[in-house]
């Protein structure tokens, strides 16, 4: 059955995550919750002292230090505490992002601030099973915030560490705590290689008493200790090699305007090329659908790029890579479409009346084998000495030294600033004479045409982003974005009906277990009325939309970004 | 946010030893609280061993906003802060009587908190002043404890007079038996009475024992240095009760 097609599942996917990262926002004000989301808001708050590290010389590490310190000061010495914590992050460092970390420890599992190592929250964990996503946890407030942190990323250990942690009060006249710090000793867990401890020292200060914090900082500076060693994460990181941050499936390219043309064009195929390799590990070991969805937008930003920054690589190279990486998207079409039907299940099964929910079930299970399969297939495909044949040669094609004067590539040594002012003009013109014409009468192709025009020309802008205003172009690639917005869920919703209509057809067209299928045909009745609907409000919405998007300043920043 | 406010007319009935105990088993369950001493003696700071700054007094409080942020302590204890008393509380009577809306003022000053805290613990001077009107106004409980005696129930009595005669929300005073000794029948019998005609008075009741008076030489809440006591006990009950009665 081929009734589940989808033409460009990537908007639908958007869809999706718009729906939860709506629903993630309103579900985190919890009024319980105020004060720690208001130190998250403004941690840098007077009264509230942070905590934060130095790092001790090894010559001062353990009894040593404490030593120093109780004879200067009053101490309180807690008992010695050792933990061995994992830490994880999703592979496009979602949650460092986002200024946290997470970790389990001790049969919990912790989030906390990066800035202070501050706990945000935890939830217990007493299973020795991994969780995965954010829906492997247990229905609480730090599901939720991880659900908006990291939507459908699947989260990867890190690294293991072994703690080992001694507070010390430092106490005034009164036997009064004024500061408490930690030496704490890290060390690397599971690795082969004899990796070095780490010591530092944890101030926490107490709110009240900053005088204090400041005079023990400048004792133990004089005794050698090193102020700002970061944070765990950091220094974890650093000792296993590990850079948070090196991945981001965003097009993060440096241009100089002077650069000639051919040079730019590689440097952004190169750009590219390394986000499909960075997946293709991910995609293979099926951790998330997002692997591959990356790698998808590379392949297509790929090709984006090799038809419209025209004539700066030889035409014959041109012509065949972008049959090349046709065909490389071609493998990749069914595998992402039966991903984004998977992560569409909930949606679904919330927009239906809950009797008719359990009649779905038939469809996903269909779609799960299907999607068994189609893996397998591509796992295939990607091992196969045809697939790698396109990758090692555009690679080798990319570090190969341009050459001069080839036939085709007049563009080649011009300077690459003009290229892209011309190259987004014209993409921008397309799109606003054809969004012009479009009114409440006009046909749906006319919708479908001016969404590949605005894809056409986001790529663009983004492939020569930083040769302009960095402000302004984001204005605008924001604004771009709403329209996309708006024609991607039109399209997708489309797309939604008819193949929920094929297999409809396919279902009635079998016909054996008669009395279950009755349900399941009232089911998926039931969603395309539904989506329908909601294509009807978001086509309402498209001329309001694109007005925005078409309005004055916009026209204006337009001109006078890119003539 | 929830203030609290032990309090009572008659001194030396076990307020401050109250609210010491109640904020540090509110703030040892993990919800953030203030403890504000706003007794000129200052036994609630004494206890935690907290002084105030040198420029914090009167003037600083009545100010409120940064002035009393800036001089909110922490305690030894996770989650419990403090704000210390000055002994030029003993004219904040006179000083308030001197405002605008000198009755809703403290109301205000600790109004901008209610993001930091779940529960704020007022520690009373003991009178019936203005500063007690105050106290009034800006607590939503008013925990009243009472020695089992004619005269300590006198003075409950009477509070609850002026709050008629002054047209205050009495729902908010609760009562509790405090300093309690079971050997003395005259205890026994108030109780009895109390009970058998007042439904506002809580069940819990703290006991007459020497381990709470050792808080003066600790300087910590009871349940850090006798942990399974008896009189641990009964403010962990008391507690739960007052948790109960509240939400």
């Amino acid at each position: 059955m081929d009734a589940v097609i989808l033409q460009e599942p990537q908007v639908l996917f958007r869809l999706e995550t718009s729906i939860t990262r709506y629903s993630a926002r309103w579900q985190i004000r919890f009024p319980d919750r105020k004060h720690i989301f208001q130190n998250l808001r403004n941690p840098i708050n007077l009264n509230m002292a942070i905590a934060y590290r130095m790092l001790v010389p090894e010559s001062r590490a353990g009894k040593t230090m404490i030593g120093d310190i109780a004879k200067r000061y009053p101490i309180k010495l807690e008992p010695s505490i050792r933990e061995t914590c994992r830490f994880y992050d999703t592979f496009d460092w979602l949650l460092y992002g986002a200024q946290l970390m997470l970790f389990n420890k001790a049969q919990t599992f912790h989030l906390h601030r990066l800035k202070d190592e501050a706990e945000v929250e935890s939830v217990p964990w007493p299973s020795r099973k991994q969780p995965r996503f954010w829906w492997d946890f247990p229905e609480s407030h730090f599901r939720q915030t991880l659900k908006s942190k990291m939507d459908v990323r699947a989260l990867l250990p890190l690294f293991s560490i072994e703690t080992r942690t001694r507070g010390i009060r430092i106490l005034n006249k009164d036997d009064k705590t004024v500061l408490r710090v930690d030496l704490q000793e890290i060390r690397l867990l599971n690795v082969q290689e004899h990796t070095a401890l780490v010591n530092t020292l944890i101030l926490r200060p107490l709110r009240g008493y900053r005088k204090n914090v400041r005079k023990f900082e400048q004792f133990v500076a004089d005794l050698g200790l090193a102020p700002n060693a970061g944070d765990i994460l950091d220094i974890a990181s650093a000792v296993s090699g590990k850079k948070p941050g090196d991945y981001s499936a965003k097009l993060n390219v440096q241009l100089h305007p002077e650069m000639p043309g051919n040079r730019a064009a590689r440097v952004i195929f190169s750009c590219l090329l390394q986000i499909m390799r960075q997946n293709e590990a991910g995609i293979k070991a099926d951790i998330d659908s997002e692997f591959l969805h990356d790698f998808r937008v590379a392949v297509r930003r790929t090709r984006s790029a090799l038809s419209q920054i025209k004539e700066v690589l030889p035409q014959d190279v041109t012509r065949r890579f972008k049959e090349d990486f046709q065909y490389v998207g071609k493998l990749t079409n069914r595998l992402r479409d039966l991903d984004v039907y998977l992560l569409k299940e909930a949606y679904y099964k919330e927009i239906l009346p809950g009797r008719l929910r359990p009649s779905l079930d038939p469809l996903f299970q269909f779609l799960r084998k299907e999607r068994r399969k189609e893996h397998r297939k591509l796992v295939r495909a990607l091992e196969t000495p045809v697939y790698k044949d396109i990758l090692e040669n555009w690679e080798s094609f990319l570090i190969a030294p341009p050459k001069d004067g080839v036939p085709g590539a007049k563009n080649a040594e011009k300077q690459v600033n003009r290229l892209a002012g011309r190259i987004i003009r014209k993409t921008y013109c397309n799109v606003v004479s054809r969004g012009i014409k479009i009114t409440d009468a006009s046909p749906d192709e006319e919708l479908h045409a001016l969404r590949i025009d605005c894809k056409k020309l986001r790529y663009s802008m983004e492939f020569f982003q930083s040769l302009f205003p960095q402000h302004e172009i984001g204005l605008l690639i924001r604004q771009l974005k709403e329209l996309q917005n708006n024609l991607g869920d039109f399209n997708d919703l489309f797309v939604q009906q008819e193949s929920l209509q094929l297999y409809l057809e396919n279902l009635v067209a079998e016909d054996h277990h008669r009395g279950e299928e009755l349900d399941v045909a009232a089911a998926i009745g039931g969603l395309i009325a539904n989506l329908h609907h909601r294509q009807i409000a978001v086509r309402l919405a498209f001329q309001e939309t694109f007005e925005h998007f078409n309005r004055r300043e916009n026209i204006r920043l337009f001109r006078a970004l890119f003539g | 946010m929830k203030i609290i406010a032990p309090y009572s007319i008659k001194g030396g009935v076990g307020k401050t030893a109250v609210a010491v105990n109640l904020a540090y088993l509110a703030a040892r369950e993990g919800a953030p609280t203030l403890l504000c001493d706003l007794d000129p003696q200052g036994s609630a700071s004494f206890y935690f061993r907290i002084r105030p700054a040198r420029k914090f007094n009167r003037k600083k409080l009545l100010k409120g906003g940064k002035q009393v942020e800036k001089n909110i302590r922490e305690t030894d204890y996770e989650n419990l802060h403090l704000l210390p008393s000055d002994l030029s509380y003993r004219n904040l009577d006179i000083a308030l009587d001197k405002l605008k809306r000198s009755r809703r003022k403290l109301r205000t000053i600790l109004n901008p908190l209610e993001n930091e805290y779940d529960y704020i613990f007022l520690d009373c001077p003991p009178n019936i002043t203005l500063l007690a009107e105050n106290i009034f106004s800006a607590a939503d409980y008013l925990l009243v404890p009472c020695i089992p005696t004619t005269l300590s129930m006198r003075t409950y009595d009477q509070l609850i007079r002026f709050f008629k005669s002054k047209k205050l929300d009495r729902s908010k005073i609760v009562g509790f038996f405090s300093m309690v000794e079971k050997r003395k029948k005259i205890h026994l019998e108030t109780m009895e009475e109390i009970a058998a005609k007042n439904g506002r008075f809580l069940k819990s009741h703290i006991p007459y024992l020497s381990d709470i008076e050792q808080m003066g030489r600790r300087r910590e809440p009871v349940a850090c240095y006798r942990p399974r006591s008896r009189s641990a006990k009964s403010y962990e009950d008391l507690w739960q009760e007052i948790k109960s009665t509240i939400s």
